[in-house]
């Protein structure tokens, strides 16, 4: 594909979506505050595919909803090909809601199921006026269904009379209806049986490259980020705490924590993982965001934590060339002990 | 309405196994099934409605067949009732039922059998209009307090608490005599008075149903909040609206009547089956018994008609009603021997 | 292949005999709703043995689950019934027994661990009042040696702060705490076979990897067998020690884990095997699918049921059910083709 690798189409600034607690009688009373993002910014060029991993409660769904402003972010900005989404009024944000459209994991819950195959992929025409007449609007929707690999004569069915692969492939020609530049894919194959899966991800691929599409992929399985992601960010705790291209991050994982989320994952191979072993070191689980440690929100599972984990919020910053690690171990400035010894430890692992 | 009820139903009565009966075996990216001719079952679902209806809930039959007769007599009063329902016949008065006086006469010797028919045409009219205005009231409030929610919800549901502190009685005894009596007057009142208390229904519906992806999917590809209410929030309550409105229109005509028994409601000489109760049969109960028993008969039968009806109408239309799950041992069946 | 060579489970061995914990044979269930009959499992023959972890892989609706629960008799009934075969828990005939009698095997002999600890827990009763119910019922004691029990346990799933831990409510714990107190319970009573269906489907995979380790070191220290169920092949290799992958409510193939990862025989297991994402393939390969959608149990296709999506299908898959059958010294397939031929 010939896409212009310096053509930013998604470029999000100090994201923050921090959801407030309410109380007391009237619900005037704030109790607390989640900071399910807190902070986060990265840039989507066009035509590529980041992907945004973590486990549950890292804030990597509301990365992506509150790009789309499903959500009302806090703070940051969010420009989509130089317009400033965030400073929208509500009716130019639905006209701009066209150019970013979202695929979502339940294939079960997100048809609504008293609508019809052809209403449910026709809503994003009909609402966004995109089709001449009527015979215009069934051909678009027919044709919709074809590329999704669907037969155009199930159009006039219900979504129960499908199984959950072929809802996904209706959620998809839902989403490519509006034309939009970009797909928000929220864990899109998860819920759908292993052997749907591949088939739904190619399908994705295929259309991606047909429609010169770019695509946010938030995903917790990391086999499949990988397999279909350019760029891949990893989130903890409404954080970012590393961002690379692909091959780096599988390849180099720098963070601690990707670490052990690498090593987590296990390899569909005997043999493979009889000589990989196992990193027992990350124990415990994500802290409640409700009350997030302070520092480096990963330092009470690091088993590499030193004081200043525990005080300072390390900076995301540059290690290698367009790899970015939010990590005291690679900052010069803030370590007393140095990447050194991780990659020491990682060799002993490996080995 | 009846649409999306139908729909529904077709949704709900094929249930989960059958959901992949028409299913391709063959969908990929590179080959396409033929099309498949849908099971009978997926194509009449009014058909399939009554069918269920007769087949597992024969009350319900029953009550569907009450309020079918309650609505044609009302519709055909004119021609059903033998006599008009302020013929006084000073001769005839209070006599017991007989061939010409199926009910027998009331103390002005108007006919109760035409006073009754009468009555059903009144109370389907009361029935029907108030129940329709309640529904409106209800799902207008429910949907934008139950959508909008914050506080706009606040706001709405703190007023309805308000309103709902008062006992209904005490409403419309004050409304009617602000307004005076009559049937437009019962109508409204008792319209508002269980719209308010509906929207409550609604709103609980409303809160559910917006937390579905589809909801918001569609607001994700830039629906405006009318077009979600209208095209995904409102036909995914309809169940409950329309048990609503079954259980509302029993409780409207029971209203209507006790209403007019107290003389508030609709005043005579219009053949209210509360008012029938009230003057007519209250005086003259040990000498014409018949004067009470008709018109409460005709009343018990149509809200017990109308209540059963609306029962097997919610279980239908409710999958978490249907079937039990059995005990949980699993029985064996084994080759040669017992079960146990 | 000769109909001869069908898998009966190598009776005649002896010395396997003797380690077999548990044989399931025939395993026939079925499902009857609106008239209709749904065989959710269908002739299912395997064991277990001492010690050993069994994987069941399969799809939604491949009777993996429902095969478990065959074993306990936790099928509800009606619509659900076990029409034929047998399962042989050392040597005690399950479906013979007494309503009684499988009660009192539940949670003492046999354990289950639920996919979703949540809703299998009472929210209204502390974990250790529930932790100590399966102990009390089957083997009795006074509050005070329950308690210590509860706690013992729970120190031994890594429950940090067990002695205050006892003492809380199911949500007052996270999600991999609630699976790690589940797996208390069904330890509780020292059961000589665990089946886990779905451990960790619900959990974040740093979890997942705790709790798998947890549950391997447990069962590798008791010396106690466990049917794990689940559709990750990843955790399956590293956990599994022989696998049976199923398919419309039958095994497919069956064989020790080295060998069905290595060779795979079946086209369904090969294509599982390709279809997925791994870490150890070079990245941005093309993803095989299998093609079409899984079989619909109540209307399944002649023969072979996977021939609809088999890329290998031949006239005879259409027409013949293949029987499991011998491929090497441990593993077996249910299949007509010779998948390695060119």
């Amino acid at each position: 594909m010939s896409t212009n690798h310096n053509d930013v189409l998604l470029d999000v600034q100090d994201l923050k979506v921090h959801f407030k607690l309410h109380g007391g009688l009237f619900g005037q009373k704030q109790t607390g505050t989640v900071k399910a993002v807190d902070g986060v910014s990265f840039q989507v060029r066009r035509g590529e595919t980041l992907g945004l991993v973590g486990e549950s409660g890292c804030g990597k769904s509301t990365t992506g909803l509150g790009v789309l402003r499903m959500v009302e972010p806090t703070a940051g900005k969010v420009t989509l090909d130089g317009i400033d989404i965030t400073a929208l009024n509500s009716a130019a944000l639905r006209k701009a809601r066209r150019r970013m459209q979202m695929v979502y994991q339940d294939p079960f819950g997100a048809l609504d199921p008293r609508m019809r195959v052809l209403d449910i992929i026709g809503e994003p025409l009909l609402i966004h006026k995109m089709f001449k007449d009527k015979k215009d609007y069934k051909a678009q929707v027919h044709d919709l269904l074809e590329r999704v690999g669907l037969n155009p004569n199930m159009a006039d069915r219900y979504p129960h009379q499908f199984s959950g692969g072929q809802r996904q492939r209706i959620g998809i020609a839902r989403a490519l209806a509006a034309r939009p530049e970009l797909i928000i894919c929220d864990e899109p194959v998860s819920a759908l049986d292993v052997s749907i899966q591949a088939q739904v991800i190619n399908l994705l691929e295929d259309i991606q490259e047909e429609f010169g599409l770019t695509y946010l992929f938030i995903a917790h399985d990391l086999a499949v980020v990988r397999h279909i992601c350019d760029r891949i960010m990893v989130m903890y705790l409404g954080h970012v705490v590393e961002v690379t291209d692909r091959d780096a991050l599988y390849e180099n994982p720098q963070h601690p924590y990707t670490q052990a989320l690498m090593s987590a994952i296990p390899i569909p191979d005997p043999e493979e993982e009889a000589k990989r072993g196992f990193d027992r070191s990350l124990q415990g689980e994500v802290p409640s965001p409700l009350n997030p440690p302070s520092g480096c929100p990963f330092h009470p599972r690091c088993r590499f934590a030193h004081d200043a984990c525990k005080t300072q919020k390390p900076r995301l910053m540059e290690t290698d060339t367009g790899h970015q690690v939010a990590c005291h171990l690679y900052d010069p400035a803030a370590s007393d002990i140095n990447a050194g010894d991780v990659m020491e430890d990682n060799l002993v692992r490996a080995g | 309405m009846t649409a999306d009820l139908s729909e529904k139903l077709g949704r709900e009565m094929t249930g989960d196994p059958a959901r992949a009966t028409d299913e391709q075996p063959e969908t990929s990216t590179d080959t396409l099934p033929p099309p498949a001719k849908l099971p009978l079952r997926y194509r009449n679902r009014f058909v399939e409605f009554f069918y269920r209806l007769f087949t597992e809930r024969p009350l319900g039959a029953v009550g569907a067949i009450i309020c079918v007769l309650l609505l044609l007599t009302g519709i055909f009063a004119d021609f059903i009732a033998p006599h008009g329902y302020n013929a006084i016949s000073p001769l005839d008065r209070l006599k017991p039922p007989s061939a010409e006086h199926w009910f027998g006469t009331d103390h002005l010797g108007r006919d109760v059998f035409s006073r009754v028919v009468y009555g059903a045409q009144l109370s389907v009219i009361v029935a029907f209009a108030a129940t329709t205005l309640s529904i409106i009231i209800s799902v207008i409030i429910g949907l934008f307090s139950g959508y909008l929610g914050g506080r706009t919800d606040m706001t709405t549901q703190r007023v309805v608490d308000g309103w709902m502190c008062f006992p209904d009685l005490i409403i419309l005894i004050v409304a009617v005599s602000v307004l005076g009596p009559g049937t437009w007057q019962v109508i409204l009142i008792l319209g508002l008075l269980f719209g308010i208390s509906g929207s409550r229904i609604v709103r609980g519906a409303v809160l559910t149903a917006k937390e579905n992806v589809y909801v918001h999917a569609a607001r994700s590809i830039g629906a405006s909040t009318g077009w979600i209410l209208w095209r995904h929030i409102l036909p995914n309550v309809m169940p409950p609206i329309i048990v609503l409105y079954t259980t509302r229109l029993a409780a409207v005509i029971l209203a209507e009547s006790g209403l007019s028994f107290l003389g508030l409601g609709i005043p005579p000489p219009a053949p209210s089956w509360g008012g029938m109760l009230s003057i007519d049969g209250r005086s003259y109960m040990f000498l014409a018994p018949w004067l009470a028993i008709m018109p409460g008969l005709a009343l018990a039968i149509a809200v017990f008609g109308i209540n059963m009806f609306g029962d097997a109408l919610r279980d239908i239309l409710d999958p978490r009603m249907r079937g039990g799950t059995g005990r949980y041992i699993a029985r064996v069946r084994k080759p040669g021997g017992q079960t146990t | 292949m000769l109909a001869e060579e069908t898998h009966r489970h190598d009776h005649a061995e002896p010395e396997t005999q003797q380690e077999v914990l548990l044989r399931v044979s025939g395993l026939k269930t079925q499902f009857r709703q609106d008239g209709r009959t749904v065989t959710a499992v269908d002739g299912v023959s395997f064991d277990v043995r001492r010690g050993e972890t069994l994987a069941i892989v399969g799809e939604s609706g491949s009777g993996k689950s429902v095969t478990a629960m065959s074993i306990l008799r936790l099928i509800p009934s009606p619509p659900g019934e076990i029409v034929d075969g047998e399962v042989l828990f050392d040597g005690k005939d399950m479906l013979g027994l007494s309503d009684e009698e499988i009660r009192k095997m539940r949670g003492s002999e046999i354990a289950m661990i639920f996919q979703e600890p949540m809703t299998s827990m009472n929210p209204v009763l502390t974990i250790g009042r529930q932790l100590s119910e399966p102990i009390q019922v089957h083997r009795g004691g006074d509050r005070k040696s329950l308690l210590a029990k509860c706690v013992d346990l729970l120190r031994k799933v890594r429950i940090p702060d067990p002695e205050n831990r006892v003492k809380a409510y199911p949500h007052q714990l996270s999600g991999g705490m609630r699976q790690r107190a589940m797996i208390a319970m069904g330890l509780g009573c020292d059961p000589r076979l665990i089946i886990a269906d779905e451990p960790t489907t619900a959990l974040d995979v740093t979890v997942q990897a705790q709790i798998l380790e947890l549950l391997k070191d447990l069962t590798r220290e008791r010396g106690t067998s466990m049917i794990l169920i689940t559709h990750d092949l990843g955790v399956v290799a590293r956990y599994a020690d022989r696998i049976n992958v199923m398919y419309a409510g039958r095994i497919v193939e069956q064989g020790s884990s080295g060998d069905i990862f290595k060779h795979p025989k079946h086209p369904y297991t090969l294509g599982l095997m390709s279809s997925i994402p791994r870490l150890d393939q070079p990245s941005g390969t093309r993803l095989t699918p299998i093609t079409g959608q899984p079989p619909d149990l109540s209307n399944l296709p002649s023969g072979c049921p996977f021939h609809p999506r088999c890329r290998f299908a031949e006239d005879r898959c259409r027409a013949e059910r293949p029987p499991l059958t011998q491929v090497s010294d441990q593993h077996w397939k249910a299949c007509w083709i010779d998948v390695n031929k060119p």
